[in-house]
């Protein structure tokens, strides 16, 4: 029997209730909303005759945000994560558009300081695709799946409470789909994504 | 300092064993002959043997159907069963109002005489109601399949006296399969493509050959005249 909701949006939304209550020696708070563009490697490799390989294009890439201090320059934070791109079928050196896929990823974790001024990040939670048509290996949607990451942010007081951040990501999760399991694939394929952002962030003492 | 660098180690090294492994595709043996086999009319062997999928930029195929005995119906929930039956996106179609438009022209009517000799007959779906029959027309050349591909499907008996839904839905899915490229006859009975079709949907083994067709060198390419 399907659990009623999945393990992957279970562990990341109790990491991000684990946010929620504001630890007595809050320093202080940030907000910060990015763009950028994600990279990842293929979500599929299959051989019918010759090679297929299923890769995401790089897509656009919106992140949200919310951070939580803590003592001795550690912090607790909580990141949502939507790309938005293509999807291409690549087979005998030559590639097609297949469906538009869009992912959300909620992640929490902890940060501190690191070298020259930048922050490092790490993080779990849940990612989940939306393919634009429910066909071809998403015919029955899109898998949700755990995500892991780490991450480095550097940022530039422009006009306080304001700062400027370039955050670069790598996160990784395993992917396989629902339709994909019905034809006979098993064990799922290791993603691993980057991604590079600029936004803007905000500082609430 | 140490106890630090084999946390490390030890979290590389289990991030590792979860990572050493991807996603495995089955197996897709376990599929039937789906070429069609010409005489060959030169040195060497005496018969060739064709395969033909719809390319790419042919997509959507365009379908007429004849609007009689409910049949446009049958044909759009034959597309999307053959559409479901593929991982990548490899084949779709549409209905459209026009026939001179069309790749694939579907009557109700029982299929005339062949149309050119160089047009070959796959007379299939001897369902006890209603029959079907798919010309595929390879030219002189035999390097080119000739558009529209016909495909009949017809009832045996006056069609108000038994209720056929069930026959014509089988018998579309498995003239609409031949014009997919299926250009034989399956010789299981499980499966939609087997001669006396029986099956509601394409089969596993359906899915398995179908798939092989549309990632296989093809020898014919779609004209029109």
């Amino acid at each position: 029997m399907r659990p009623l909701i999945h393990p992957a949006v279970r562990t990341s939304a109790f990491l991000v209730l684990l946010l929620a209550p504001a630890p007595a020696r809050l320093a202080a708070q940030t907000f910060t909303a990015a763009l950028g563009a994600t990279a990842s490697t293929r979500l599929l490799h299959d051989q019918i005759v010759s090679g297929i390989d299923v890769q995401p294009k790089v897509a656009p890439t919106l992140n949200l945000r919310a951070e939580k201090g803590l003592a001795h320059g550690y912090g607790i934070n909580a990141e949502l994560g939507i790309t938005s791109g293509g999807l291409k079928i690549r087979e005998n050196g030559v590639s097609r558009d297949f469906v538009s896929l869009r992912t959300v990823s909620l992640t929490g974790g902890a940060d501190g300081r690191f070298i020259l001024g930048t922050r490092w990040r790490l993080g779990v939670g849940a990612i989940k695709y939306f393919p634009s048509r429910h066909e071809g290996l998403f015919l029955q949607g899109g898998p949700t799946e755990i995500i892991g990451g780490a991450g480095l942010d550097y940022s530039w007081k422009v006009r306080p409470p304001f700062a400027l951040v370039v955050a670069a990501r790598y996160d990784y999760h395993r992917f396989t789909t629902a339709e994909l399991k019905s034809r006979g694939f098993f064990r799922t394929e290791n993603v691993h994504r980057v991604a590079l952002t600029f936004g803007i962030s905000w500082l609430k003492s | 300092m140490i106890r630090r660098l084999l946390l490390a180690g030890a979290a590389l090294a289990a991030f590792a064993v979860i990572a050493c492994s991807d996603i495995v595709a089955p197996s897709r043996f376990g599929r039937y002959e789906w070429r069609l086999f010409v005489a060959f009319d030169s040195l060497g062997p005496r018969e060739d043997s064709l395969t033909f999928h719809w390319p790419a930029s042919s997509l959507p195929v365009k379908i007429w159907v004849e609007n009689q005995y409910g049949m446009p119906g049958f044909v759009q929930h034959s597309i999307g069963l053959w559409k479901n039956a593929f991982l990548y996106g490899e084949y779709d179609a549409v209905i459209v109002t026009d026939s001179s438009t069309a790749d694939v022209i579907v009557r109700t009517i029982i299929a005339p005489l062949k149309p050119s000799p160089s047009a070959g007959r796959l007379a299939s779906a001897l369902f006890p109601g209603c029959s079907g029959e798919t010309d595929i027309d390879t030219v002189a050349t035999r390097n080119q399949l000739r558009l529209p591909v016909h495909a009949y499907v017809y009832p045996k008996f006056d069609p108000t006296t038994n209720d056929l839904t069930q026959c014509f839905r089988i018998t579309a899915t498995h003239e609409l399969g031949h014009t997919l490229g299926l250009f034989q006859h399956s010789g299981d009975t499980l499966d939609v493509m087997f001669s006396d079709p029986v099956a509601e949907q394409p089969s596993p083994r359906d899915i398995r050959t179908v798939e092989t067709v549309y990632h296989f060198p093809v020898s014919l390419v779609p004209v029109r005249p």
